[in-house]
């Protein structure tokens, strides 16, 4: 998965503006991928690896808000980049509110784009990094008994052993016989690690 | 000498014979009564030859007319003499001398071959008459009884010759007298002749002067006027039967109009004053004045006066003519209150009036003329004078008209301007007419307007509106202002970005040079995509003024579509266009038109935006018409709108109506004004579905194809 290339989405109907900013970002050493609507994006498939996309906001027929519902509709959380002629205040907020890591106002700096297209891929390569832990941590999750996804759930809120045998009505024996088993199916190392894990299996949950 | 006689008897027989010779010499006028002086001669001659036997016997006669005196001469034995008359009247001149009174009482001398005593004598005292010379071979000739004789004969001869002159003289007088009689007589004949046609003459003279004393009575009687004849004192005398009727009074009552009321009473001093001045100086009067007409009104006549005189210089009567000028005079007042209108008028309205006789540029202004061009009234107006006044850069103006003029042009209309001494301008308004005055020579009419104060409320009227045109046009560009900042920022965005790649690729070990120069070429085109969308801007917040070229409404289309195309992106409305290929260009100013264009599509965009997205649509369409006769280009700007109600459709076109929250509802207003300014239309109609359409029309510049 490290492997995979990072890659830049531009959708921009202005033929010589596309154009520069592709030349501009593959300047820079990224893979770059024009597009000059938004429906031609939507038909292209998806990207394995870290990816952003760069938007103009108004364009004839779908316009870079209406992509930037739809892409979050379909659950493809890239993150997005609008550029536009002309910013006003309400459009940008509306942007950020969806989702929207920058919001350019043309002409706009070539540094503050590639800086700004640099930290959208950070920022995607680590969602997927989380994504893929987390899709680990819920592998092992589900290899858990209900009863053992109990007694974690409890652990992992800070009660002692005895406390989790008097919720859970049971013996302190046999909670620490489930937490050794929670600790090894999800290949914990301390009960501070386990404890992470809940809240990021607890985050993603609620997603 | 002495003749000696023996006898006593010889003696008487001698003297017998002697008183004999002397009672028939004495008997010789008798004979000769009313003879020819030449018979005369000729028996006196014979008688003396005779008598006195004598051997010859001369005569000589002078003329008394200066003629060649008549010589005659007897001869007793004529074959011893033979020399004619002449020849011894030479003989005996020079036997005598020339001088007559110094003559011998007889002398011997040799004629011939013989020796003659000679006797002249003188006839006429002093000879005037001529002479008689007679000879003789005797030697005691002439004895006394011959010489008395002789001397008896001459002065009987003289006698004779005297009558026989005298009744010549008098025949050739009665002949005379006769010829002068007759010659009188002749003349007496014609002068009678000549008489009786005088009188002929004088009788049809008379008849003439009675026809014609008649037809004065009846030309006096019928002339359009009133005749009086008054006395050298003044008093009337007679009347013509018009003024009798005029008046309805005789002539008695006539004669006292200075106490009456036949003249007006407030003429009367004056007329009074007038006419006694006349009658005592004897100057011919004339004056006007107010006489009562029968029906008791007055009119007015004019009233002249002129002394008839006898050939002494005495004044024999005085003639009167009253003429009618009733009419006259109230055209008179009437003309003077109408000119009296008039100069109020031309000062109210400015409007001065002038004549110019091209000929002998004879000018003439009215008084506000001279008002206008600020000269002193009554100045003599000069080309030069109006020359000096006028604007310099509109005096080619003036003198072309002048030359228009002299060349026979004959009307004009045009406007120039005045420089005035204190530097202010004025504006005139100039109409002339040429006409051929009754001389047959051009004169111009003509009247003058100061339309500076409409001048220049005008152009203050313009500059306000192309003031408010302007403010409309950058209100409707501040509606597009996204779009026309996208517009720019875009390409300003495209070269940015170049620029940098540029930079970036430059840093590489080895640029990839066909990689730059595209780079370098789209900054170009992106240089060259952002300065065209601001001149076309700046064109339109410009307040420059109108200018009319001609143009292709396609030009005017594809502007505004070009700064208003991110706006129909931003609202989602498409734009469709349908521009006949054959659009004939119209005249006009492209801003301006471009501003209207604008000003209905931001209309048409913002009446659609309560309308479904997939349905907004603006259609521009443009096509050659024919309407009212009238090749026209019309542009329609269709939208799907909400569209208006009929009764909103005339309120559209107001100022300051309209539907926007922000809208100043100038717009449509000014975009009106601006296509009546083209000489075009602007107006809306509804659609048959959803919206409004709206349509302007404007004349077809190009070469008319029928």
């Amino acid at each position: 998965m490290n492997a995979v290339e990072p890659i830049v989405f531009l959708v921009d109907d202005d033929q010589l503006f596309r154009r520069s900013t592709e030349r501009l970002i593959r300047t820079a050493g990224l893979n770059v991928q024009p597009f000059s609507s938004a429906r031609d994006f939507l038909k292209s498939p998806r990207p394995e690896g870290p990816a952003c996309l760069v938007l103009d906001v108004r364009m004839p027929g779908l316009s870079g808000m209406d992509l930037q519902r739809e892409l979050a509709q379909s659950g493809f959380h890239i993150p997005i980049i609008f550029i536009t002629g002309h910013g006003d205040i309400p459009m940008s907020v509306r942007a950020m509110k969806a989702g929207a890591v920058e919001f350019l106002t043309k002409p706009f700096r070539s540094r503050v784009l590639l800086d700004a297209i640099q930290a959208a891929i950070e920022r995607d390569r680590s969602v997927l990094q989380k994504e893929s832990e987390t899709r680990e941590l819920r592998k092992r999750y589900e290899q858990l008994t209900p009863r053992e996804r109990e007694v974690m759930t409890l652990v992992a809120k800070g009660l002692l052993n005895k406390q989790v045998a008097g919720e859970l009505s049971t013996t302190e024996a046999t909670i620490k016989f489930h937490r050794a088993h929670i600790m090894q199916k999800m290949q914990a190392n301390s009960l501070a690690d386990l404890i992470r894990m809940v809240e990021k299996l607890g985050s993603s949950r609620q997603r | 000498m002495q003749v000696q006689f023996e006898h006593p008897a010889e003696e008487i027989k001698h003297l017998r014979r002697c008183i004999n010779d002397l009672v028939s010499v004495l008997a010789l006028p008798a004979m000769w009564s009313g003879g020819e002086p030449s018979r005369i001669v000729r028996t006196l001659l014979d008688v003396l030859l005779e008598m006195l036997h004598l051997d010859l016997v001369y005569v000589r006669l002078k003329e008394p007319t200066g003629e060649a005196p008549i010589e005659m001469a007897r001869v007793a034995q004529p074959q011893s003499l033979t020399a004619g008359p002449q020849q011894i009247g030479e003989l005996f001149h020079r036997c005598l001398g020339e001088d007559p009174q110094n003559w011998p009482s007889s002398v011997r001398n040799r004629i011939g071959d013989q020796d003659i005593s000679i006797v002249p004598l003188r006839l006429g005292l002093q000879g005037e008459i001529g002479f008689i010379v007679a000879g003789s071979q005797r030697l005691n000739f002439p004895g006394q009884t011959e010489r008395l004789l002789l001397s008896v004969a001459a002065n009987q001869a003289t006698i004779g010759l005297q009558e026989a002159r005298l009744l010549s003289e008098q025949k050739r007088i009665a002949k005379e007298l006769d010829q002068r009689v007759a010659q009188r007589t002749s003349e007496l004949a014609a002068a009678n002749e000549e008489l009786k046609k005088e009188v002929a003459e004088r009788r049809r003279a008379e008849e003439a002067v009675r026809e014609s004393e008649r037809n004065a009575r009846l030309i006096l009687d019928s002339i359009p006027g009133q005749v009086a004849t008054l006395t050298p004192v003044g008093e009337v005398e007679a009347v013509n039967k018009q003024l009798v009727e005029y008046c309805g009074r005789p002539l008695e009552e006539l004669k006292q109009w200075g106490t009456s009321d036949t003249v007006h009473p407030d003429d009367l001093p004056r007329v009074i004053e007038t006419f006694t001045h006349s009658i005592t100086s004897g100057d011919p009067y004339d004056f006007e004045t107010r006489i009562r007409r029968s029906d008791g009104t007055y009119r007015w006549f004019q009233v002249c006066g002129l002394p008839i005189r006898h050939p002494d210089g005495r004044i024999a009567r005085w003639c009167s003519l009253q003429t009618d000028i009733d009419e006259r005079k109230r055209a008179e007042q009437a003309l003077q209150r109408s000119e009296a209108f008039l100069a109020e008028g031309q000062h109210l309205a400015r409007i001065g009036s002038f004549s110019w006789r091209v000929a002998t540029d004879e000018i003439a202004w009215s008084e506000q003329l001279y008002r206008i061009f600020e000269f002193d009234q009554g100045l003599t107006v000069t080309l030069e004078l109006i020359g000096g006044r006028v604007h310099p850069e509109d005096l080619p103006m003036l003198n072309d008209m002048i030359n228009r003029a002299r060349g026979g042009f004959s009307d004009f209309e045009y406007e120039h301007r005045l420089l005035m001494p204190n530097r202010s301008v004025k504006h005139l308004h100039l109409i002339a007419h040429g006409n051929r005055n009754a001389d047959g020579q051009l004169e111009f009419i003509g009247a003058v307007q100061d339309v500076t104060q409409r001048r220049l409320a005008e152009e203050a009227l313009d500059k306000v509106r192309s003031e408010l045109t302007h403010a409309a046009r950058v209100t409707s560009l501040g509606e597009l202002t996204a779009s026309i900042a996208h517009e720019v920022n875009q390409p300003l965005g495209s070269i940015t970005n170049n620029a940098n790649a540029c930079l970036s690729l430059l840093a590489h070990g080895t640029p990839p040079l066909d990689e730059i120069r595209e780079a370098l070429t789209e900054i170009i085109q992106g240089t060259d995509q952002a300065s065209a969308v601001i001149s076309r801007v700046r064109q339109l917040v410009r307040n420059a003024p109108s200018e009319r070229t001609v143009l292709n409404l396609r030009d005017v289309v594809a502007d505004v579509l070009v700064l208003a195309r991110h706006e129909f992106a931003a609202r989602q409305v498409t734009i469709l266009t349908e521009l006949a290929e054959d659009l004939p260009p119209v005249a006009g100013d492209r801003v301006q038109l471009q501003q209207v264009l604008l000003n209905l599509v931001v209309n048409g965009m913002e009446a659609m935006n309560a309308t479904e997205a997939s349905k907004r649509a603006l259609v521009i369409r443009g096509r050659p018409e024919i309407r009212d006769k009238e090749r026209v280009v019309l542009l329609t700007v269709q939208d799907a709108g909400m569209g208006f109600k009929r009764d909103e459709m005339d309120r559209l076109f107001e100022a300051f109506y309209t539907t926007k929250p922000q809208g100043m509802g100038m717009g449509l207003a000014i975009s009106r004004s601006i296509i009546e300014a083209h000489g075009g239309r602007l107006w809306a109609e509804t659609n048959q579905g959803p919206g409004a359409t709206f349509l302007f029309s404007l004349p077809d510049a190009g070469n008319t194809k029928s």
